[in-house]
């Protein structure tokens, strides 16, 4: 944890625009609001883990980020340029490149099943004709699977795979692109408990390198470890944006991030136990 | 009953037969061929969501699956008396029957894509969309490949029946298997052994090019399998996180 704020330290220079900023961001289906005009700030190298109760938005907030989901209302910027505006098109070069810079890695990991570890990860530079010639972008691919520890594997089709060496090829994949944001949505939570750990290692390998990251997870030892930042939401709102240190200090004189310890499940301090259990 | 064996015998040695082998064979193949190409334009054409494209495919698949193909072949087989600029096209019985069998045959095989082409994950496409892949390049990289995989066996299937359709065109007086069998047994009135070898002319067609189309899928096999246990997989991971 102390090496992560050195880091961070260094990082957040003065005069460079956040990596992303979320400016009212509204979202509902149908009569549903989900997500309640959301405000959030994230710097370049930043690391932020959202935690919260299921179906507090979580999921939808990283997805209209990502475009996934449309806008009702509210701006991101991404690096100090427009990137959506709820309800307006914006130039279409601009978004291309936007999409560019974020990656994003599912809970389902989402592998293509009709190709192998390999081909999965050159598919998109190929495309995109990023790493110039095919030989190119197989050592990339190769280099990345290294990377998350699968390079033996590079033959392989997804289900000849676990969990866990499917999500880090999905993350590999992702790297594949080289892109400045990668946004993650419960990447574990499809693993079964023993699968976990390794793909965790590799997030945190990420986070040690300073890329941005943000994390929706609900393993709470993670988040405080690896995060510059917990978010919580809850009901659409951001209920709480607190350094892992604050909320592990917070006492009575912070009412405010009592509730994110409870939801995170830490045992109270004595101070806070000794003021309730006096009356 | 006595079946007179040596006229059934010379029946394979007979070059007629083998032309007209030669007339199913291409027949089929290129009308299950075409058909396998305009099916799927015509499922992508009735899941778009413009009304331009999605209504005239409803329409094409409903009429084409509802009339029988013997009624399409002898309609278009006659086009030229209401059109006679396809005359020269049209009025060839081979060329009317591949076009009735391409018809009939896409707008079957346009319902076989269009669930294949349902079957591909959501999450497929959303992680192309992740990999800033456009819509196209989604379709051609991601879904497509899948959806192939996953219709496949109906496909194949699709290509038996097309064999055995192709001898409806024998009412519009092409020389395939049916009938060149019908010109011999008008002759000599020897229909059963006529008929029987005709079946068996079939049956070899469909066991050898039947047999090589599935083959070919088979050696798809891996992959399909492949597609199913993760679509289990993907089914399951979904259960557990919900
Ligand atoms: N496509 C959708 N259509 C309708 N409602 C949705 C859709 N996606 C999510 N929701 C609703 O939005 C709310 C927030 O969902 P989600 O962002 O997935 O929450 P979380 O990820 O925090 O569990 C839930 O109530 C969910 O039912
Ligand atoms: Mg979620």
């Amino acid at each position: 944890m102390p090496e992560r704020q050195a880091v961070t330290g260094k990082k957040t220079e003065k005069g460079q625009p956040p990596a992303l900023q979320l400016m009212k961001i509204r979202k509902q289906f149908g009569e549903h609001e989900v997500l309640k005009k959301i405000d959030m700030n994230i710097g370049i190298g930043e690391v932020i883990s959202i935690i919260g109760p299921s179906g507090s938005g979580k999921t939808t907030l990283i997805r209209t980020v990502n475009r996934l989901e449309t806008l009702n209302g509210g701006e991101v910027v991404l690096f100090g340029e427009d990137f959506i505006k709820g309800g307006l098109s914006l130039n279409r070069q601009q978004v291309r490149s936007g999409m560019q810079r974020i990656g994003m890695v599912f809970q389902n990991f989402n592998l293509f099943p009709h190709k192998t570890a390999l081909e999965n990860i050159m598919l998109a530079p190929r495309y995109h004709g990023t790493t110039g010639n095919a030989e190119l972008n197989r050592q990339q691919a190769l280099f990345l699977l290294d990377r998350v520890g699968l390079l033996a594997h590079a033959n392989k089709y997804p289900h000849q795979l676990s969990g866990g060496q499917q999500q880090r090829v999905a993350i590999a994949r992702t790297l594949a692109l080289s892109p400045d944001i990668i946004l993650f949505d419960e990447p574990t939570s499809a693993l079964d408990p023993e699968m976990v750990g390794e793909v965790l290692k590799v997030i945190q390998e990420l986070a040690k390198e300073g890329m941005t990251l943000i994390i929706v997870t609900h393993e709470m030892d993670f988040a405080l470890s690896v995060s510059d930042r917990v978010v919580m939401m809850e009901h659409g709102v951001v209920q709480a944006d607190a350094r892992p240190q604050s909320i592990l200090k917070a006492d009575n004189s912070t009412p405010e991030l009592l509730r994110i310890r409870e939801f995170m499940g830490i045992e109270n301090t004595d101070a806070a136990d000794s003021t309730r259990s006096e009356p | 009953m006595n079946l007179d064996w040596g006229y059934f015998f010379s029946l394979f040695t007979m070059s007629a037969f083998y032309q007209a082998c030669v007339t199913v064979i291409t027949l089929s193949t290129l009308g299950w061929f075409f058909g396998l190409i305009l099916g799927f334009v015509t499922a992508c054409a009735k899941m778009s969501t413009s009304r331009w494209l999605n209504i005239p495919a409803g329409v094409f698949i409903w009429f084409f699956r509802s009339v029988p193909l013997l009624v399409v072949l002898v309609f278009v087989y006659n086009l030229p008396q209401l059109f006679p600029a396809t005359g020269p096209f049209l009025g060839v019985p081979y060329f009317a029957g591949l076009v009735s069998l391409v018809v009939t045959e896409a707008a079957y095989m346009a319902e076989i894509h269009r669930s294949g082409l349902l079957a591909v994950g959501k999450g497929q496409k959303e992680a192309g969309h992740a990999l800033n892949i456009g819509f196209l390049g989604i379709q051609r990289l991601i879904v497509i490949p899948q959806a192939l995989r996953i219709s496949m066996p109906a496909l194949t299937n699709e290509y038996i029946t097309a064999i055995k359709l192709s001898s409806l065109v024998s009412a519009i007086s092409l020389p395939e298997l049916l009938q060149t069998g019908q010109r011999l047994y008008s002759q000599n009135f020897l229909v059963m052994e006529t008929l029987l070898a005709v079946a068996v002319y079939y049956v070899g067609i469909v066991t050898i090019f039947g047999g090589a189309l599935q083959w070919l899928e088979k050696r798809w096999m891996c992959l399909l399998v492949s597609q199913t246990h993760s679509l289990m997989n993907n089914v399951m991971l979904y259960a557990k996180t919900q």
